[in-house]
């Protein structure tokens, strides 16, 4: 038991260690991890039932040229991901991006797009 | 000093010392000596029972995540399987698979964090860090499973699990294994300064346990084979092969031999299950699609199960309606933070206080709620 031990000690010796230098590089992220969301506006049907899902209440219903379009407050968020698995036409979508640690709380909103609609009316 | 002009003085251990985390036990000392101890919980109270009671059930299982901050996803069962049991409902196979090798590794990184806790109490910051390091393997796991690390935001659902094992995560699993018998190996050397401050340190007499309400591993530890798995099987454990341990002194070291051996026992429960891994659906079907609201019938049910720290139980009430009537959690360390630290504390010397409270692998999340 002791040797194997020892010999574990020795072998630890010249590995590299697990750690990264963080800021230069990074351990990369699982493939469903849960981050922020990514809202297509083209396949909203705005429906409302990832309004009516949210555990936190952090998804609200805006009104944007006619129609009503999900706006997020990702400080309110818990990053359950019960929005994407309800909604029908698979608009709101989690990806792998983490949201940052931030001094503007307004940068955690998800706004509506106004920009993407004025290009296709 | 006292009004009474005694020579006792009280002291606080805790909330704000750095290892008693979100806990306070107010001590009254003669000398160096113990004569009183008093919890004072209360301090992470987040009300779940009150909350769980305007939420969907779908809701209530992100919900019971944080009801335990240590092992999630055991509590995320608990609610599961509380929900189904008052709806008459069974998950698939595939699912209740899944589900086993989640709550087991859960158990395992729950006791490492044990580990590392009741170390860093002694001043071993070795056992810490290997604790917690040899932990990340198991949290990568679950980043790939639940799509967060220590949050699984409800994975084990009513009705089955949120989504599908990922592609080779099953080689994933055995290499974490690996890893994990590499640990156990480390932690068996033994080391004479932890044997010399747990050996004969809070010793629990079997029917002060009994008396007390202790369960899980500080009753095993007391001598009592017992364990929720084998008395009142859920999921896949009745055809399961694993051996409860147990201990027969009943201080600080024989629970912590009761962790290590109980890690080697849900290693040889993960292997067994991933050798039978069937395919098919992973959620029932009528669940299935949550835009449908269903209604919980009308009754009530009280779900138990053996959760890394003991018994974990859900005592749910329904009228009929979508949302629960009522909801009562049950968590284990209630029992082993108030009545036996209190009892075990009593006549010790202040140096330990940090090693009895640490062994009894507690958390006081579960305890407030």
């Amino acid at each position: 038991m002791k040797l194997k031990i020892i010999l574990k000690l020795i072998r630890n010796l010249f590995q590299k260690p697990l750690t990264v230098r963080f800021p230069h590089e990074s351990i990369p992220i699982a493939k469903g991890y849960r981050g922020k969301h990514e809202h297509n506006m083209d396949k909203c049907v705005s429906c409302g039932l990832c309004a009516k899902i949210c555990p936190n209440k952090a998804i609200e219903m805006v009104e944007v040229a006619g129609k009503k379009y999900p706006k997020i407050d990702l400080s309110k968020c818990c990053f359950c991901g019960l929005c994407q698995d309800i909604c029908p036409v698979k608009a709101l979508k989690l990806t792998q991006e983490i949201p940052q640690a931030t001094p503007d709380p307004s940068s955690l909103i998800i706004e509506v797009d106004k920009t993407k609609l004025d290009k296709n009316p | 000093m006292s009004e009474d002009n005694q020579n006792y003085q009280e002291f606080f251990f805790g909330p704000a010392h750095p290892g008693s985390g979100n806990f306070s036990v107010k001590l009254k000392l003669e000398g160096e000596k113990i004569i009183a101890a008093k919890s004072i919980p209360g301090y992470l109270h987040r009300g779940f029972e009150k909350l769980m009671e305007y939420r969907t059930p779908m809701q209530n299982a992100v919900l019971s995540d944080r009801i335990c901050v240590f092992e999630p996803l055991a509590w995320n069962l608990v609610h599961a399987n509380a929900v189904e049991e008052l709806m008459k409902i069974q998950a698939p196979e595939r699912a209740k698979h899944i589900r086993v090798i989640l709550a087991e590794l859960s158990r395992i990184q729950s006791h490492f964090i044990w580990y590392g806790a009741l170390s860093m109490a002694l001043g071993f910051d070795t056992g810490f860090k290997l604790a917690f390091g040899y932990r990340d393997f198991i949290l990568d796991v679950f980043e790939s499973i639940t799509g967060a690390r220590v949050y699984p935001a409800g994975y084990i659902c009513p009705g089955g699990v949120r989504r599908d094992l990922p592609e080779g995560v099953e080689e994933k699993i055995l290499k974490t294994l690996e890893k994990i018998d590499e640990m156990r190996l480390w932690e068996e050397l033994e080391n004479p300064t932890f044997q010399a401050r747990t050996k004969g340190v809070g010793v629990l007499k079997l029917e002060d346990a009994l008396k007390l309400g202790a369960t899980g591993p500080v009753l095993r530890a007391s001598g009592m084979k017992t364990d929720v798995r084998k008395d009142d099987p859920y999921e896949l454990y009745s055809n399961l092969d694993f051996d409860i341990p147990v201990e027969k002194e009943g201080d600080a070291y024989a629970r912590f031999r009761i962790g290590l051996r109980e890690i080697k026992e849900s290693v040889k429960i993960i292997r067994q299950v991933l050798k039978k891994l069937p395919q098919g659906e992973i959620m029932e079907p009528s669940l299935a699609n949550l835009a449908v609201p269903y209604n919980l019938p009308e009754g009530e049910v009280y779900v138990r199960q053996e959760a890394a720290r003991g018994e974990a139980a859900i005592y749910l009430v329904s009228d009929g309606g979508i949302k629960p009537y009522r909801c009562k959690v049950r968590g284990p360390s209630f029992f082993h933070l108030l009545p036996v630290l209190e009892h075990l504390l009593q006549g010790e010397q202040i140096a330990d206080v940090p090693v009895i409270y640490w062994s009894l692998n507690h958390c006081p999340a579960d305890m407030d709620r």
